[in-house]
């Protein structure tokens, strides 16, 4: 009995024990790690893909997949390039591109909750037709932007703190919120704990995966508003394989792809994990070919331990 | 009042039944098993001689499947041994079990619909020719096992096509083509008909005479009368009788069964009968059950009894707006409702615990107070859908103390409870909506002795509270314990109403068994 609880207890810290070690290893090995410049670089590294995993992460703890997401940041970034060139405004600029993920979402969310088709065939599909919308879109080609203003957003920075960074943490806290403190988020949950057992105690299912994935597909969006800004440029090739980084930061977090398991906060250290970790690499000038066969192992190890932990706790009622 | 049959008896028994030269196939030696702090079996020992049919009864939760699932390798017993003709053997997997001729066949078939009857036999076998699979070989094979058995079963169908019976049968095959010697059957009749009945239990006497052990577990008394040579009783993980059944009245089969507790066994309380709260009339849905109709007052238990399958689970499902009925009125109150999904029916009044609480009941990773407010019509929520936490943990503090669920606290996982404390968290659940009409699907199934009064408990307390109470059970001794009034189903029709006064089983299962019908 106790022996569980001693498990359930590792699994749930282990991510974070990790990410000290390799801060702990990186204190040692350079002394180039600990700058503020390295560390504010590598918050506003991180912070793409970490908004990117915290939808990826609901949609997995739902017991779902989306890969249109990195379409959607490809997406929306030629829609906020496009409209700031047409406009020169900023908000309506922002504002068309997070109604076109929020509309991806809805649409990819509709579609899975009242068909009951597998989330990655729809996705997949919804994904295709925007990455080929984007190229028909831009004839592939990238959008230039000049607003300084828009610039500011994903270069500027707050005292020590990106702007990207501290957008970041507001979206961490209120998900957080959402998904540990409401209803929602335990509907959430429960959907990818049992969706039988959700029917029967009356929760919604087809409007909360609908939501799920419209919140995904606008989180997405917003990603590709920061790329955008941060690049100064509308690039229809953006968010190629994303999806797999915010499933991987969802994963290496404790998400489990059968749904129902998982954490905003966890997905949180998932993301600064590879981050990190990457940057480490770069600091210890390690070929970067090198960085996904890390990455692969990290997130390897880090299911196999959960796994491990899995036979240790045993599902036996 | 435990009672053993000697070695010598059993042979002669079975030598003049047919079989010849009987040696003992299996022996199973004090075998102990426990889930966490819960023990299941509780040194068990069993023994299985060559041509014998072994009956193996006993209530739901006294450990028979979990005998079988060691037996085929399933599980991992704590201690014990196994022994095959007098060989000890460990059987760690399914694929020991195997080797040591043991084989299964299970409530649930477990054939694949889209593939052939001689690919089911098959699989995970098939001929080889070449590289290829070799089909036509294949169903050669089979044509010929069937043909030795004497039935008349086209090798090349698919088994979605086929009956119920039919596809239990190709289980046999599949099972004897493996060369098992030890053949366990979990309820196979439950889905047969009477004659298809018959036919199984020709099958199951030529396979004694081949000299093959059969263990055969049912609920169904007269079906083990007719079948086996001995009758083994478990209760609460021991070998509580072993008897013969021509020694032994069905009566004192069914006390060695549920133990000397019989009399405080189920605790109903009568209470004063308020208005009718909820009526049915003339519900459908065209498949399961037809023309339904009954009605439940306030502070009443109504129970529905009947066999597996006779249309009791889908009409909870109706009940509650879990699936549509194709005609029929509900009313409560009197006024007249309707009933499209789970959501309006809890804002009608009605809950359901469903009949499968892992499946439907529970959330398992979830923690017990997360699962008990799961509603979104339980009272947790401070506004706007933010959750207070307070409210949130004095529900399931509540339902903990009130239901008397054995956690360490609100925040364990339903996960790590026991089959009963589960069980009591989905009626916390369920419960936390303050239902006015209360469906119960099985409520005790897999729950210990203990659980199961706790549990009836419970339904008295609702009945102080002027809840209206519907029952749903194949355990017909728990009807007849605890309702007030009795339908009984047959075939998807309500063939039976009765007052609960004086009512015995046999009454019951003279309906339910379709005895009215057949006059």
């Amino acid at each position: 009995m106790d022996r569980r609880r001693f498990w359930l207890i590792a699994r749930k810290y282990a991510t974070f024990v990790i990410l000290c070690i390799i801060f702990l290893v990186m204190f040692f090995l350079t002394d180039r790690f600990f700058t503020f410049h390295n560390l504010s670089n590598v918050g506003r590294q991180i912070s793409m893909n970490a908004i990117l995993s915290v939808g990826m992460t609901m949609v997995i703890i739902s017991g779902g997949i989306d890969l249109s997401v990195g379409a959607i940041v490809a997406m929306s970034s030629v829609v906020c390039a496009g409209v700031l060139t047409n406009t020169g405004q900023i908000v309506p600029a922002v504002a068309a591109a997070l109604a076109v993920g929020l509309g991806i979402g809805f649409l990819n969310g509709i579609l899975i909750s009242r068909t009951g088709i597998a989330p990655f065939i729809i996705t997949l599909s919804s994904s295709s037709i925007c990455s080929g919308a984007v190229l028909v879109l831009t004839m592939a080609s990238p959008i230039p932007l000049s607003h300084d203003g828009f610039k500011l957003l994903g270069q500027g920075s707050f005292w020590i703190f990106p702007y990207p960074f501290l957008l970041m943490i507001v979206i961490f806290t209120v998900f957080a919120y959402l998904m540990n403190q409401t209803k929602f988020g335990r509907y959430v949950y429960a959907i990818g704990g049992n969706e039988k057992a959700s029917v029967v105690a009356g929760i919604r299912v087809v409007r909360t995966k609908t939501l799920v994935y419209s919140l995904c597909g606008f989180l997405a969006s917003l990603t590709g508003v920061v790329y955008t800004a941060r690049l100064s440029s509308g690039v229809p090739s953006i968010g190629e394989g994303y999806e797999m980084q915010a499933i991987t930061a969802a994963v290496i977090g404790g998400a489990s792809l059968s749904g129902g398991r998982g954490g905003i906060w966890g997905t949180l250290i998932g993301a600064v994990i590879i981050g990190v970790l990457n940057n480490a690499l770069n600091l210890l000038q390690v070929n970067s070919y090198y960085q996904n066969i890390v990455t692969g192992a990290v997130v390897l190890v880090a299911v196999l331990f959960d796994r491990f932990i899995q036979t240790r706790v045993g599902s036996e009622g | 009042m435990k009672t053993r049959v000697t070695v010598n008896e059993v042979k002669q028994k079975i030598e003049k039944t047919g079989g010849d030269k009987v040696e003992v196939l299996l022996k199973a030696n004090h075998i102990f098993k426990s889930f966490m702090s819960n023990t299941v079996l509780n040194d068990i020992s069993i023994e299985l001689h060559s041509g014998e049919c072994l009956a193996l009864i006993g209530e739901n939760g006294a450990g028979k499947s979990t005998l079988m699932k060691i037996l085929t390798g399933i599980y991992k017993m704590d201690r014990g041994e196994i022994e095959i003709r007098g060989k000890q053997v460990q059987i760690q997997g399914p694929i020991d079990a195997q080797r040591a001729g043991i084989a299964i066949i299970h409530q649930e078939l477990n054939l694949i619909p889209n593939l052939s009857v001689a690919q089911n036999i098959f699989l995970g076998k098939e001929s080889v020719k070449r590289g290829h699979v070799d089909d036509r070989a294949m169903a050669e094979k089979t044509a010929e096992l069937l043909d030795r058995m004497g039935i008349a079963l086209e090798p090349k169908c698919l088994i979605g096509t086929l009956s119920v019976a039919e596809q239990q049968i190709v289980e046999i095959v599949k099972v004897l083509s493996q060369n098992a010697d030890i053949i366990i059957m979990d309820e196979p009749t439950a889905a047969l008909s009477v004659e298809e009945t018959g036919r199984l239990f020709e099958i199951m006497e030529e396979l004694r005479r081949a000299g093959k052990g059969i263990i055969y577990i049912s609920h169904r008394l007269e079906e083990i009368y007719r079948v086996a040579q001995r009758i083994c009783v478990l209760r609460d993980g021991k070998v509580v009788a072993e008897c013969l059944p021509e020694d032994t009245p069905t009566s004192t089969v069914v006390e060695y069964m549920v133990g000397q507790t019989i009399q405080n066994y189920y605790p109903k309380q009568f209470h004063k009968k308020g208005e009718t709260k909820f009526q049915v009339s003339g519900l459908s849905d065209g498949r399961h059950f037809f023309d339904i109709s009954f009605s439940v007052r306030e502070g009443e238990v109504y129970g529905i009894a009947g066999l597996v399958g006779a249309g009791q689970a889908p009409l909870a499902r109706c009940l509650y707006g879990l699936k549509k009925v194709q005609k029929g009125t509900f009313q409560i109150d009197g006024q007249e409702v309707r009933i499209t999904e789970p959501g309006t029916s809890i804002r009608q009044g009605i809950g359901l615990v469903t009949e499968n609480r892992k499946e439907e009941g529970l959330i398992l990773p979830m923690k017990i107070k997360e699962n008990i407010g799961l509603s979104p019509w339980a009272p947790v929520c401070k506004m706007w859908g933010i959750i207070s936490r307070k409210k949130e943990e004095k529900i399931a503090r509540d339902g903990i103390d009130t239901y008397r669920i054995k956690a360490e606290s609100v925040f364990q996982e339903v996960m790590l409870l026991s089959g009963g404390n589960q069980q009591k968290v989905v009626l916390a659940k369920v419960l936390s909506t303050s239902p006015e009409v209360v469906i119960l699907c099985e409520p005790t199934r897999g729950v210990d002795v203990n659980g199961k009064v706790d549990i009836y408990h419970i339904i008295n307390q609702l009945l102080e509270r002027k809840k209206a109470v519907i029952l749903i059970s194949s355990e017909i001794p728990e009807i007849i314990g605890m309702s007030d009034r009795i339908g009984i189903m047959y075939k998807g029709r309500m063939i039976k109403e009765m007052t609960n006064e004086n009512v015995k089983q046999e009454d019951i299962m003279f309906y339910a068994a379709g005895g009215y019908a057949h006059g």
